[in-house]
C-alpha cells in the first residue's frame, strides 16, 4: 500500500507504519476512513461535513460555525446539559471544529464505551433541537469571541492577512464570522443550514484505533438513518483575482512593542498540481529552522524570534505567506529584507542544493505525519475533503522524489510573484507608518483600526 | 535481562525494568559516570525520540541573573570544535528530524525526532555539544536579540503571558519561582558570555541529565552508542539547589494591569502541592470537575450559563516545588472580572465545603483515562512523560501510576484537599483591566 523509492529502498519500506487503513460505504451509503489499530483501548470517531465558510451565505458570515456549535446545544432526548453529562461520564470531550473546508464533530471514547458514545453523536447531528434560546446564547459567545480574539496579536495578523489577500472572494470569509452577520442570524437559517450541509450528501465519517470495520458500520448505520439527505455542496468558486500591487495594510493596534508581519497573495489549491512542487520550494526557502529565510531574518540578525514561509491548504485558491514578528524598531527593516529575500527566491530560483535539502527533509519527515492511527486517519480523511487523490499520501512522497529541480523552479516562476503582494502588519501605525512607506519595495500603504469590520481598500 | 554491556559493570548498569503492559516496558540503565538513561521500545512506527533532560530551569537562577538558563538553551543550538554553527541543525532537519528544545521551571531539555535508521548520529551530536560546546560573544549577541525578541512575543505583548507573570511574581516572595522563566528583560541583557560558560561547566554533566529514547530502536544498539559517545565524560560536582521554601501566605494578595484588551482579564493563583506530593491525583479530580469539558462547573458558571466571560481556564501545576493552582478568564466586552472573580470564589469554595458528588468522580475518573492514552500515542509524548517524571520526581513511573492513583481517590480526598488550598488567604489575583486607547489617526486613510 506505500510508495516504494528506488533511491532509498530501505527506508521506503521503513517508512510503512504497522497498521490497517480501511476505506469503505457502508450499506446505507455511509464513507467510511478507518485506520484501525490495538495498541491502546481508544478510538477515534469524527463526522465531516463539507461545508465551511467559503459557503456562508452573503451577510451570514459564521453561520456554519454557529450551526457546528448549536449541534451540541441539545437534542430531541437530551436537553443541553444531559446531552454534556451524557457524552463526559463516559470519559470523552466532544469537540466541534469549523474548517476551511469541512466543519467536524467528534472526539476520543474508550473503547468500551464505543456503543453509546456512538448514540449520542449520531443523535446530535440527526435530531438536534435548535433551541432557540441555546441558538441566542451561541450568538451571543460568538460575538464576544471576536472580539477576545483580537487581543491576541499572532491570531489578529492571521485573520486580517486572510480578509485581505482574499478580499472580494468568499475565500475571505472567516469561520468565526462578522459580529453584524451573527447578530442577523436566524433560528431558520440554522436549520435551513443544517438540513442542506450537516447531511448523508456532505459526510465522511473518519475514525481510526480500536476498533474493527463492522463494529463501527453498524453503529453508523443505525445511528444515522434519520440525518437529513441533504445536497451536496458546490465548491466550485470563482477565480481569485491576483493583486494589483505591492501593499502594506498596516492594523493600527496602540501601545505595540513588536509588529506581527504576515504578508503574501494568492497561490494554489491543495488540489493544485503545482502543489506539491511549491509545497517543497516553500519548504526550502522557510518551511524549516535551517531555511533560507529563517538564516536570514533570525539567525543572522535576531530581528524575529521565528521568520517562516508556508503555502495554505485550501479546497479553492490557497495563498502563499511569510511571517515574522520583530521589534517595532526593525520592522520596516524586516520588511524589506522578507521582500527582498522572496524576491530572490523567485528571480534567482533555489539552488539545486536547496531543493536535494528540501526534498530529504520532507521525505524522511514524512514518518512523522503518520506517526498515529489518528495522523494516519486525518490526512486520508483531509486528501478526500480538499479534492486531492485517494492515494495521495501513499504517493506524495513518490511525487516528491520524481520532482526535477528545474520543475521546482518553474512552479516557482509561474505561481509565485513578489511584485503583486499583501503585506500586513499589526502595529502601532502612527509610528511606522512614514518609514514603511519609504521602503522601496511598498507601492502603497493603508491604514485600518484592528478591530474594524469591514475592509476599506 | 543484562546487567551489564559493552565493557562491563564500569560502564552501564541495568537499574530496573518497569513493566506497565505487554507494549509498554521501560528499561533504566546507568552509566559510571551518572548518566541516566530511560529506553522503550516502540515499533509503532519507525521512528525514535532522544530526548536529554537536564535537573536544572530557571528554578536554580539567582536575581539579577534570570533568563540564564532558557538564554543558555538557545545557545546549545550553535557550534562545537567537530561541529561548526550550523551543523547540528543542518544535519538533523536533513535526515527529516524535528528538532527543539524547552526551559522551565525545573528543567531543560533537548529533544530529536528522526526516523529510526539515525540513531547513531543523533547520538554523536547530541554527546558531542554536550562536552564540546564552544561560544563567542557575537554568537550570545545574536541570541540574546533572539530571546529579547521572544519576550516580546510572549510577554510583553502577550496579555495572558504578562498576567501570569505578575501573577507568579505577586504569589511568590521568597523562592525563586516568582521570577520568569524567559527572564526579566534587564537581566537577558546582562548575561555574559562567563555566565553563560560557567551554567555549562555547572549544570551540564552527565550526572546531571537524563536520556530518554523511544522508538523503533534496539536495546543494544541503543546502549553500545551511548557508552561509546558519553562513557568518557566526567561526572561534575553540581550544586546542591538553593531554592528556600515559600512562606505560607497569610493574606490575599492583588495586583491590576492597564492593558490594550477588549474586555478585561482575570488570573487567580493558589499555592498547590508538589508533582510527587500523593494528593496530585486529587488535584486533578478537582481540576477535571471545576475545568474541564463542556459540563465542568466553571464553564457553565462563567461562559454557558452566566455569560459574563469568553473563555476560561484552569492549570494544575507540575513542578518540584508546589506551584500555583491557577484560574484564568477572558471577560466579555463590559464585564468587569470582579464579576469572575466572584464566581471563581464561589465555586472554589463549594467544592472546598461541599464536596463533590460519586457521579462526578466517576465523570473525572473516565476523563482522566482517556487523556492518559491519549497522552502517549507518539514516541515523543511517551518520551516526554517518562522524561518529566524522571527529571522532576526522581521517578519515570510515575507516568504510568498515574493510573492506579487516580483511582484510589475518594470524595473526602477532594474535599479535604479543596478545603486545605483554597484559604482566603493564600489566594492571589490579578486583573488585566480592559484599557481602550483612542489617541491614534484610526482614519483609515491612504499614507502619501
Amino acid at each position: 500500500m506505500w510508495g516504494l523509492l528506488s533511491v532509498w529502498p530501505a527506508l521506503a519500506l521503513a517508512l510503512a507504519p504497522k497498521m490497517a487503513a480501511h476505506t469503505w460505504t457502508t450499506k446505507r451509503e455511509t464513507p467510511v476512513i478507518l485506520v484501525e489499530h490495538r495498541a491502546f483501548p481508544l478510538i477515534n470517531v469524527n463526522l465531516y461535513f463539507r461545508v465551511g465558510p467559503a459557503l456562508d451565505p452573503k451577510g451570514k458570515s459564521g453561520l456554519t460555525a454557529l450551526t457546528l456549535r448549536a449541534l451540541l446545544r441539545g437534542t430531541a432526548s437530551h436537553d443541553r446539559a444531559a446531552l454534556e453529562e451524557a457524552f463526559e461520564a463516559l470519559g470523552t470531550e466532544i469537540y466541534t471544529t469549523p474548517l476551511g473546508h469541512a466543519a467536524s464533530i467528534g472526539g476520543a471514547v474508550l473503547s468500551r464505551n464505543l456503543e453509546p458514545f456512538m448514540a449520542l453523536l449520531t443523535e446530535t447531528v440527526s435530531a438536534p433541537s435548535f433551541d432557540a434560546e441555546e441558538i441566542e446564547k451561541v450568538k451571543r459567545e460568538m460575538i464576544a469571541e471576536i472580539d477576545a480574539r483580537r487581543d491576541e496579536d499572532g491570531r489578529l495578523v492571521g485573520q486580517w492577512f486572510r480578509r485581505l489577500v482574499f478580499q472580494g472572494h468568499a475565500m475571505s470569509n472567516l469561520a468565526s464570522g462578522l459580529a453584524g452577520d451573527l447578530a442577523s442570524i436566524t433560528r431558520e437559517d440554522v436549520v435551513a443550514h443544517h438540513q442542506r450541509y450537516f447531511s448523508r450528501a456532505n459526510l465522511l465519517v473518519g475514525a481510526s484505533g480500536d476498533v474493527e470495520p463492522a463494529r463501527l458500520e453498524a453503529l453508523l448505520d443505525a445511528g444515522l438513518k434519520d440525518l437529513p439527505e441533504g445536497e451536496a455542496a458546490d465548491w466550485s468558486m470563482a477565480e481569485i483575482p491576483s493583486l494589483p500591487d505591492r501593499r502594506a495594510a498596516l492594523i493600527d493596534k496602540p501601545r505595540r512593542s513588536q509588529a506581527q508581519i504576515y504578508m503574501g497573495h494568492p497561490a494554489v489549491s491543495a488540489s493544485d498540481p503545482d502543489y506539491v512542487a511549491l509545497y517543497l520550494a516553500v519548504t526550502a526557502f522557510g518551511g524549516t529552522f535551517t531555511s533560507r529565510l529563517m538564516n536570514e531574518v533570525r539567525v543572522k540578525r535576531g530581528w524575529s524570534y521565528g521568520a517562516y514561509a508556508r503555502l495554505g491548504v485550501e479546497i479553492s485558491g490557497g495563498y502563499y505567506g511569510m511571517t515574522a514578528a520583530p521589534d517595532m524598531k526593525y520592522a520596516d527593516k524586516t520588511l524589506q529584507l522578507m521582500i527582498d529575500e522572496f524576491t530572490k527566491f523567485v528571480d534567482e530560483g533555489l539552488s539545486d542544493e536547496e531543493i536535494e535539502f528540501a526534498r530529504g527533509y520532507l521525505i524522511n519527515a514524512y514518518p512523522f505525519s503518520v506517526e498515529t492511527p489518528q495522523q494516519q486517519m486525518t490526512q486520508r480523511v483531509h486528501a478526500r475533503l480538499l479534492g486531492r487523490p485517494d492515494d495521495y499520501i501513499d504517493t506524495y512522497v513518490e511525487a516528491l522524489r520524481t520532482l526535477t529541480p528545474e520543475a521546482v523552479r518553474d512552479a516557482v516562476r509561474r505561481r509565485l510573484d513578489p511584485k503583486h503582494m499583501i503585506m500586513v502588519m499589526v502595529c502601532t501605525a502612527p509610528e511606522i507608518r512614514d518609514r514603511i512607506a519609504a521602503l522601496p519595495g511598498v507601492d502603497r500603504v493603508t491604514l485600518h483600526p484592528y478591530n474594524a469590520d469591514h475592509v476599506e481598500d | 535481562m543484562l546487567d551489564t554491556i559493552n565493557g562491563g559493570a564500569d560502564r552501564v548498569r541495568h537499574v530496573r525494568t518497569h513493566r506497565y503492559n505487554d507494549a509498554l516496558a521501560v528499561e533504566q540503565y546507568a552509566l559510571s559516570n551518572g548518566l541516566s538513561v530511560l529506553y522503550l521500545r516502540d515499533p509503532q512506527a519507525p521512528v525514535f525520540s532522544y530526548q536529554t533532560w537536564f535537573r536544572v530551569g530557571s528554578g536554580h537562577e539567582r536575581p539579577g541573573k534570570t533568563g540564564m538558563a532558557h538564554l543558555f538553551e538557545h545557545l546549545m543550538f550553535k557550534g562545537t570544535a567537530n561541529n561548526p554553527e550550523g551543523v547540528f541543525d543542518r544535519t538533523l532537519e536533513g535526515l527529516g528530524g524535528r528538532i527543539n528544545a524547552a526551559t522551565w521551571l525545573d528543567w531543560t531539555f533537548y529533544y530529536e525526532d528522526v526516523p529510526a535508521a539515525h540513531l547513531e548520529t543523533v547520538v554523536k551530536l547530541e554527546a558531542d555539544r554536550l562536552e564540546n560546546m564552544l561560544l563567542n560573544s557575537e554568537q550570545l549577541e545574536a541570541e540574546r536579540e533572539v530571546v529579547m525578541n521572544e519576550r516580546l512575543e510572549r510577554t510583553d505583548n502577550d496579555p495572558d503571558g504578562k498576567l501570569s507573570e505578575v501573577l507568579w511574581q505577586t504569589a511568590y516572595t521568597t523562592h525563586p519561582y516568582h521570577h520568569p522563566t524567559i527572564g526579566w528583560m534587564e537581566d537577558i541583557k546582562a548575561i555574559t558570555l562567563e555566565d553563560c560558560l560557567s551554567f555549562h561547566k555547572t549544570y551540564y554533566a552527565p550526572n546531571n541529565a537524563v536520556l530518554v529514547v523511544v522508538g523503533d530502536i534496539e536495546r543494544d544498539r541503543l546502549l553500545a552508542s551511548v557508552v561509546e559517545a558519553y562513557g568518557h565524560l566526567k561526572a561534575a560536582e553540581i550544586p546542591a539547589l538553593e531554592a528556600p521554601a515559600e512562606p505560607r501566605q497569610i493574606e490575599a494578595r492583588r495586583a491590576e494591569v492597564s492593558m490594550e484588551l477588549s474586555a478585561d482579564k482575570l488570573v487567580v493563583g493558589y499555592h498547590g502541592i508538589a508533582v510527587t506530593d500523593p494528593r496530585m491525583p486529587a488535584l486533578e479530580v478537582i481540576n477535571e470537575i471545576l475545568g474541564e469539558g463542556d459540563s465542568a462547573r466553571l464553564q457553565r458558571a462563567l461562559v454557558t450559563d452566566g455569560e459574563i466571560a469568553v473563555a476560561f481556564s484552569t492549570f494544575v501545576p507540575a513542578f518540584r516545588d508546589p506551584g500555583l493552582f491557577e484560574v484564568g478568564v477572558d471577560m466579555r466586552p463590559g464585564q468587569r472580572a470582579e464579576a469572575a472573580e466572584a464566581v471563581v470564589l464561589s465555586e472554589l469554595a463549594r467544592i472546598a465545603e461541599e464536596g463533590i458528588t460519586a457521579a462526578e468522580l466517576d465523570k473525572a475518573l473516565n476523563k482522566l483515562e482517556t487523556r492518559f492514552y491519549q497522552q502517549l500515542r507518539t514516541a515523543q509524548q511517551k518520551a516526554n512523560g517518562l522524561g518529566f517524571w524522571e527529571a522532576t520526581a526522581g521517578d519515570f513511573t510515575g507516568l504510568f501510576t498515574a493510573g492506579e492513583r487516580y483511582r484510589e481517590v475518594t470524595v473526602e480526598d477532594v474535599k479535604a484537599l479543596a478545603a486545605e488550598l483554597f484559604r482566603p488567604e493564600g489566594r492571589t489575583v490579578v486583573i488585566g483591566r480592559a484599557e481602550i486607547a483612542d489617541e491614534h489617526d484610526n482614519s483609515g486613510a491612504e499614507a502619501p
